[in-house]
């Protein structure tokens, strides 16, 4: 078996202070994390390599004895995640109980993680809360007149967290809330009253028009586009 | 709106203006956004966030304004004041230059810092609260701000913190008698420790490169955008001692963390 970095990728390797790596691959914004033992291999992988080839230089680069199943282990954890490329012995790789065996015994396992550019983005916009964007189901009143007042609206939230200091509003400033109560983190409780379009310094907005509700709680906003009608004819 | 009271405060090169007719309101806001920084009479044509809050005839409601859009309208200022702060949090931390911002609680203890990563709602405040009260320095309970050498820099915003009827209040870190930091610290743990109910302790070492994608997952900022940001995480990543895990209860985890830092020597 012959090993080798797929280096055309464009792979940019910063060593920690610990001995694992951290690799920037320029082509595609994604970022693998590998342990010491990964690291090790992913190094000695610069050219080719052969598997006993590879196992000294693990041993050498990490001080401590390297099986060559080790070195199989990283090298299949290496080419799952593209890092690398074989040549021959691909049975040896597909070895699906290597894995336990070599835990089993206690040894330090080749870890590879990885994070690619759209799944960073995707816990950038929503702040890492990896829980699903939050956001307003529904409200029990759907039509709201002008200059009027209603009392026990539910508002129901599909991933929110609700809380008695939640905040409500609507996309237009038509709503003038005066009590909120969370019954549950994902329902709400509220009263308010409807302003007249340009008088009592609410906005001039159409007769008939579609208000979103917005409720914001702490750095979650969770929005229901268009889901009442203001009537102020 | 007739303007009573102003306030001004500039925070990493941003320019925060609150406007009110409520002195009431004025009062509060000048004690809790963004405390540590000194104050000064605002020009809301400079500033770049201008909010303006006012209080209905019947003085029972409060409206706010970010620039001229209607944000919120609520009967108490701690609910009014967590959308400002909120709105304050993204200026400041989206437009931070030679710095990046981790959604991550800070403390500190004889110098070395320790990032708490995780999402809104994970905890990290509940566990702030209970290692300020043994005595560690507060950094911020959302916001960990990392130079290019993986320095941490205080956001030191009032914890927001849940009293018994579950409305959120701020609070300052004296409430618990801690200090809040003045200067940048070295990273030297970072956390990244998931609360689970009826859960225990269960917390092992992660490599320094595992870290630094925990801390990419908890970043509001692209990395595809600004590939520059990696350099900060790693100088973090790279002084400090990684772990991650479950917790159970706040006060058992602030604890073993306090354990950690002893164990820094």
């Amino acid at each position: 078996m012959v090993v080798q970095q797929t280096s055309a990728k464009g792979y940019v390797p910063e060593k920690l202070p610990d001995g694992s790596s951290a690799i920037f691959d320029r082509a595609t914004n994604a970022v693998y994390a590998l342990n010491d033992t990964a690291a090790a291999a992913f190094e000695a992988c610069q050219k080719p390599v052969t598997l006993a080839v590879l196992s000294d230089m693990m041993r050498l680069r990490l001080g401590r004895a390297v099986t060559v199943e080790t070195a199989l282990e990283a090298v299949a954890e290496l080419e799952r995640t593209g890092l690398i490329t074989s040549s021959g012995a691909t049975q040896e790789l597909r070895n699906a109980s290597r894995r336990q065996l070599l835990k089993a015994a206690g040894v330090a396992l080749p870890v590879v993680l990885s994070l690619t550019a759209a799944e960073q983005r995707v816990f950038a916009q929503g702040a890492g809360s990896g829980s699903g964007v939050a956001s307003i189901a529904s409200i029990s009143q759907t039509t709201v007149d002008c200059d009027d007042t209603y009392d026990a609206v539910t508002i129901t939230g599909l991933n929110t967290h609700f809380t008695n200091s939640s905040v409500v509003s609507s996309s237009r400033p038509m709503l003038m809330v005066s009590s909120v109560t969370a019954t549950s983190a994902t329902s709400l409780t509220v009263n308010f009253y409807v302003g007249i379009s340009g008088e009592g310094g609410f906005p001039v907005v159409p007769s008939v028009t579609q208000l979103d509700i917005i409720v914001t709680t702490g750095g979650e906003v969770a929005t229901g586009t268009g889901l009442v009608t203001y009537n102020c004819t | 709106m007739v303007v009573a009271s102003a306030l001004g405060v500039s925070a990493f090169g941003h320019r925060i203006a609150v406007l009110t007719d409520c002195q009431r309101a004025h009062e509060y806001f000048d004690r809790c956004l963004l405390p540590w920084l000194p104050r000064s009479t605002p020009d809301p044509e400079a500033a770049d966030l201008v909010f303006r809050v006012s209080q209905n005839r019947e003085g029972n409601v409060f409206s706010a304004q970010a620039g001229d859009r209607m944000i919120a309208s609520h009967d108490t200022l701690p609910a009014i004041f967590e959308l400002l702060q909120r709105l304050t949090d993204e200026v400041v931390t989206r437009g931070l230059r030679d710095m990046v911002a981790i959604h991550a609680g800070v403390v500190a203890w004889n110098g070395c810092a320790a990032l708490l990563p995780g999402a809104s709602h994970a905890g990290k405040t509940t566990l702030v609260m209970e290692l300020l009260k043994r005595g560690a320095v507060y950094y911020s309970d959302e916001y960990a701000l990392l130079d290019a050498e993986g320095r941490v820099h205080a956001y030191p915003r009032p914890l927001m913190i849940r009293d018994r009827g579950g409305f959120r209040q701020p609070t300052l870190a004296s409430a618990w008698n801690a200090a809040t930091a003045d200067s940048p610290a070295t990273v030297r743990l970072i956390l990244s420790v998931e609360w689970a109910s009826e859960e225990q302790w269960r917390v092992g070492r992660i490599p320094q490169s595992e870290a630094l994608l925990v801390l990419l997952k908890n970043t509001p900022r692209a990395m595809a955008d600004s590939p520059e940001i990696l350099g900060c995480l790693r100088s973090a990543a790279s002084s400090a001692i990684c772990y991650a895990g479950v917790r159970g209860e706040a006060a058992e985890a602030s604890e073993h963390v306090m354990e950690l830092f002893a164990a820094l020597g």
